[in-house]
């Protein structure tokens, strides 16, 4: 293994600019489609449609709160022509607040209160859903809290026993407990609640993965090189065949990529933990494995690239992680079983792809070693 | 004593090498001469064992080709027709990756050494700077640097100035005093004749044969 090290610092000290860009690419990439997206997301406020089926206080209350936001830009319709603007996408989303809306507020009832309405290019739905149930939620919170003050006002027959700090108390407790209640009871929709604080809320580390497969693909064309050089038959003659040194050697990549996996915790999560390493070095040694076989089976250098990158676009189109199409993959569960990043983007450890991979690596070596016996 | 019995060579349906028998003392040189496409690579590739004959048996000393394949190939060097080095490594580090990886431990001294006797001095040059008789120089100096006992070359001198050659020569034939096995390609005649104890004629043609026959080189087989 020494060796093998020693010989691969002679390629590697002629390309340390090349090996230089494509370990440091992942990181630039990733980083700067955050941050540009933050700078973006500042800007842009989404444009989504309101339609009150009563005009009471507390509907214009809340759209009042509604037009505070910097994210939206709300806008009062009729339910038909809401429907239509969502149609041509002129609206990103429309939320209908029915009839009743205060009284069940009054009453502390949150069922059907709203619905939300989104079209297949929504793409600050869920966001904005989050958005309103918080502040429905604070609503039917506060008037709950309201009636739980005025009840205990009445236990303790109106004394101002009962200090401030004990009422603010008591309302905490009741936000609690009214927290527990799922926010689906508010809804009408069938999609599940998501956990989105922004409207576009990158996954990290299915950002990372798609940038770093390409980098990993990419990187693995010494294969190709080495293996056109005509310099392979010597290695039968050596106390190395071939076979193992581009094994050996795909193992001191994977160590040089493992340092940029422990890197990229610091520097995009900043919190270390060996759960996340694991789930990093697990993709890593995945897409090691996968881009190892993919050269193998490539002569030209060129085509080989050209394959890498389409391969990079189509996982990262089934992910999801750069496009979002919701909408389009949510109906193919079988695309994220076979989705090699699905378990990185989760933030799980990449096991079936890991025990698929290293089991044809283990034949591929088995079938090598007995052909060299 | 490296011994060839009965080897058939077939690439599909062609044969290449029929029923070909010899055997190689040490401290012999063997040339191997024949017409383009005649099989003489295919016969050193074979005797160099990454090649399998279609039938027949080869052996060095109470190795068999077949069972022992790995132990023979530590002992082989081979200087493949085709110009195998690292283009994108300098001389030095072309000769230090082949140790590395090779049976034996040697200096860079010893390294720098082998490629001065192969009249090779650009020792820190990338080697796509160097010129095509440099390059092969290089490709002969790496399959010498692990002792090999047999020596196959496959045109091992082409491209290279008459000077250099000479030299080369000389240090074969010093490894030829070292009891090594030395088999050898070349379409130069002057060199075989020159260099080579016996010379294997291959090749229904017969013109080596008659040039051979013209200057009393002993001959071993003609297809
Ligand atoms: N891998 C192969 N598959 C099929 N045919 C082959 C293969 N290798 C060589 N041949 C054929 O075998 C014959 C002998 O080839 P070989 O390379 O041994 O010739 P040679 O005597 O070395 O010629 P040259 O002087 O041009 O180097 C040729 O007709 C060639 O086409
Ligand atoms: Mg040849």
């Amino acid at each position: 293994m020494k060796a093998i090290f020693v010989t691969r610092m002679f390629f590697w000290k002629k390309q340390w600019p090349n090996l230089l860009f494509w370990f440091a690419f992942p990181f630039v990439a990733c980083l700067s489609i955050i941050h540009l997206t933050d700078r973006i997301q500042e800007d842009v406020q989404v444009p989504v449609g309101f339609v009150l089926e009563e005009e009471t206080l507390k509907t214009d209350e809340l759209l009042q709160k509604l037009e505070q936001s910097d994210l939206i830009t709300p806008t009062l319709l009729t339910e038909e022509e809401a429907i239509h603007q969502l149609q041509i996408h002129e609206l990103d989303s429309v939320f209908i607040i029915h009839e009743g809306y205060e009284e069940q507020i009054r009453k502390g009832n949150r069922n059907n209160l709203v619905t939300g309405i989104k079209s297949n290019m929504s793409f600050a739905y869920s966001s904005v859903k989050e958005m309103v149930i918080s502040m429905v939620q604070e609503e039917t919170v506060r008037s709950k809290a309201a009636y739980t003050v005025m009840g205990l006002n009445e236990q303790y027959s109106g004394s101002d026993s009962w200090s401030y700090d004990e009422i603010i108390d008591e309302t905490y407790e009741v936000q609690q407990q009214e927290n527990l209640i799922t926010s689906n009871l508010l809804f009408n929709d069938s999609v599940e609640a998501t956990e989105k604080p922004s409207f576009i809320e990158w996954n990290t580390w299915g950002l990372w993965a798609i940038f770093g497969l390409l980098s990993t693909l990419l990187l693995m064309d010494w294969i190709i090189k080495e293996k056109n050089s005509n310099t392979f038959i010597r290695f039968s003659f050596i106390k190395i065949p071939w076979h193992r040194y581009l094994l050996y050697t795909l193992i001191l990549y994977f160590l040089a990529f493992s340092l940029t996996d422990l890197l990229a915790i610091f520097i995009l999560d900043e919190t270390f933990s060996v759960r996340i390493l694991m789930v990093l070095l697990s993709f890593r040694l995945t897409a090691l494995i996968m881009s190892f076989f993919l050269a193998l089976l490539f002569n030209n250098r060129l085509v080989y690239y050209g394959v890498a990158f389409a391969i990079t676009l189509f996982i990262s189109v089934i992910s999801g992680v750069i496009i979002p199409i919701d909408g389009l993959i949510s109906n193919l569960h079988w695309l994220e079983g076979i989705n090699p990043i699905n378990a990185i983007q989760n933030n799980e450890v990449t096991i079936s792809w890991l025990f698929i991979t290293i089991l044809g690596l283990l034949l591929w070596l088995i079938r090598k070693e007995y052909h060299y016996a | 004593m490296l011994k060839v019995q009965r080897i058939h060579k077939k690439y599909g349906k062609t044969t290449v090498l029929n029923n070909l028998s010899f055997s190689i003392a040490p401290g012999e040189i063997i040339g191997l001469v024949g017409e383009n496409g005649a099989g003489k690579s295919t016969l050193l590739k074979l005797l160099a064992t990454i090649e399998k004959p279609t039938s027949g048996k080869l052996s060095y000393k109470e190795l068999t080709y077949d069972k022992k394949r790995k132990e023979v190939r530590k002992r082989i060097g081979y200087v493949p027709q085709d110009v195998a080095i690292w283009d994108d490594l300098t001389v030095k580090e072309n000769m230090k990756f082949f140790e590395k990886l090779s049976w034996v431990n040697k200096s860079e001294d010893e390294l720098f050494q082998l490629c001065k006797d192969m009249n090779l001095d650009r020792w820190k040059d990338p080697v796509k700077n160097l010129s095509g008789g440099m390059k092969r120089k290089l490709n002969l100096a790496i399959s010498l640097i692990h002792d090999p006992e047999i020596l196959l070359l496959d045109e091992p001198t082409v491209g290279i100035d008459l000077k250099s050659r000479k030299e080369i020569g000389a240090y074969l034939q010093t490894l030829k005093e070292q009891q090594k096995m030395i088999v050898y390609i070349s379409h130069d005649m002057d060199e075989i004749t020159e260099l080579c104890d016996r010379v294997i004629c291959i090749g229904s043609d017969p013109f080596y044969k008659n040039v051979l026959e013209e200057s009393g080189k002993k001959m071993i087989i003609c297809k």
